[in-house]
């Protein structure tokens, strides 16, 4: 994390912790869905993480001991433990769901590519080599029927609407880390266990996908 | 926080300013340099790939017309009318293939939308970087510098928020792929059960329709 701000080919904290890649392949190419996702979070994975915080402490000639270092790793421990299993979990399922929605797109391009030329070739057989149009056609029905194939496979689901809800409400969950830690309202009006309460209600609204705000969510403290 | 001292605004402040603004920023910045990049290498592609569809037609054109049609072989070697009709038949596969693979690249570009991005994130980050001027300062007093702190955390907070919203009305289903899927199912489905479903494998009808069509195709539904 320590060159998380000068290192300009690492992602944010909010896509995930993604090496840097060194690759001559081209940039189009390098954003091409993965076709081995990972079938579940990285739960070791922290927005801040305790050597992140040393480092920044130790940067800025702050005190390690003093009481505003414990207070906030008092305030990290509470976001560890009230909001950051949503944030991965949400986070996870908006990556899996944009991987897997670029998937589907990229394998119709190309079975739609692939069908265009054989479709061309037909066209052209007639004219020249028609013993060639049996065989082109059955390339075109297998073409059909692949793409039929996936997108049965796909069933109801809709990776698109999916990708773009937890991708809101992972970012949501995001800010609401850094609101919570700058001690922002609504968490300037309270203490102690409230304030953790809070949190983990507004956390947890967030993930439904309710208003954070709403008298029903702010009112359970 | 009622018992919250100066110094813990300060190093909430760092904190917030490290990891929130200048991490978003980073990524402002590299998914910008990015999307430029896929952007043009792709908008490349697609040139080229219509200029040599140009090329080969104009080849095939000009070379059938000049040897093939009438009797090359009157004027000519064997051999050197035999190259000739290689030409043409290389030439006309060509301007087959290309403006296909073009097309997969312009598809490509509609759904990875870089050139949106790139408008959406340079302006998410002049208003992170307007933001940041908004920062508390070291010789300002404690209630000051809370306050400014606030505004500089809910300025911040305000402006990923919006570019989330934006963000997410970028990203659009290419409706190329969904006429595709559902042409395919449509031929697919004739195949499914039919016995007599053989007689249509060649698709192309003596008319050179190259799309398969009967009046007992079965609706299909949307993907």
């Amino acid at each position: 994390m320590a060159t998380q701000t000068t290192n300009q080919t690492q992602q944010p904290k909010t896509a995930g912790t993604v090496p840097k890649r060194q690759s001559m392949r081209p940039e189009w190419w390098r954003q091409f869905p993965k076709w081995n996702f990972a079938d579940k979070p990285d739960e070791t994975f922290q927005l801040i993480s305790e050597s992140d915080l040393q480092e920044l402490i130790k940067e800025k000639g702050f005190d390690a001991n003093s009481p505003a270092v414990q207070r906030l790793k008092e305030d990290m421990d509470v976001l560890n433990e009230e909001l950051m299993p949503l944030f991965l979990k949400v986070d996870y399922r908006a990556k899996r769901n944009q991987n897997q929605y670029r998937q589907y797109q990229v394998n119709y391009f190309l079975l739609a590519t692939a069908a265009t030329v054989i479709g061309s070739f037909q066209v052209a057989a007639l004219q020249v080599a028609q013993e060639w149009i049996l065989v082109l056609g059955l390339l075109e029905t297998v073409i059909a029927l692949l793409t039929t194939y996936i997108a049965t496979r796909r069933g109801n689901r809709q990776p698109l609407p999916e990708w773009l809800e937890k991708r809101r409400h992972a970012e949501q969950l995001r800010r609401e880390y850094f609101r919570f830690l700058t001690d922002a309202e609504p968490y300037n009006l309270i203490d102690g266990a409230k304030r953790a309460r809070l949190l983990g209600l507004r956390a947890g609204a967030i993930n439904l996908g309710k208003d954070p705000n709403a008298e029903t969510v702010t009112g359970g403290v | 926080m009622a018992d919250f001292d100066r110094s813990d605004f300060e190093l909430r402040y760092e904190l917030f300013d490290k990891y929130a603004l200048k991490d978003q920023l980073a990524y402002y910045e590299r998914t910008v340099e990015r999307s430029e990049t896929a952007a043009s290498q792709v908008n490349s592609i697609r040139a080229a790939l219509a200029l040599f569809t140009g090329l080969a037609s104009a080849i095939a054109a000009v070379v059938a017309q000049a040897y093939l049609v009438g009797d090359c072989a009157a004027n000519n070697s064997p051999q050197f009318c035999s190259a000739m009709n290689w030409i043409v038949i290389g030439s006309v596969i060509i301007s087959i293939l290309l403006p296909a693979v073009g097309a997969f690249f312009s598809s490509l570009a509609d759904l990875y939308q870089w050139e949106r991005l790139v408008t959406i994130y340079n302006s998410a980050q002049d208003n992170l970087e307007y933001a940041d001027k908004l920062s508390p300062r070291e010789q300002e007093d404690l209630e000051t510098y809370v306050a400014n702190l606030y505004a500089y955390v809910n300025g911040t907070l305000d402006i990923m928020q919006a570019e989330t919203a934006q963000w997410g009305q970028a990203v659009q289903k290419p409706k190329q792929s969904e006429e595709f899927v559902k042409e395919a199912k449509l031929r697919a489905a004739k195949y499914s059960g039919d016995a007599n479903a053989w007689q249509d494998i060649g698709f192309v009808s003596k008319e050179g329709d190259s799309t398969a069509s009967s009046p007992a195709d079965p609706p299909t539904t949307e993907i």
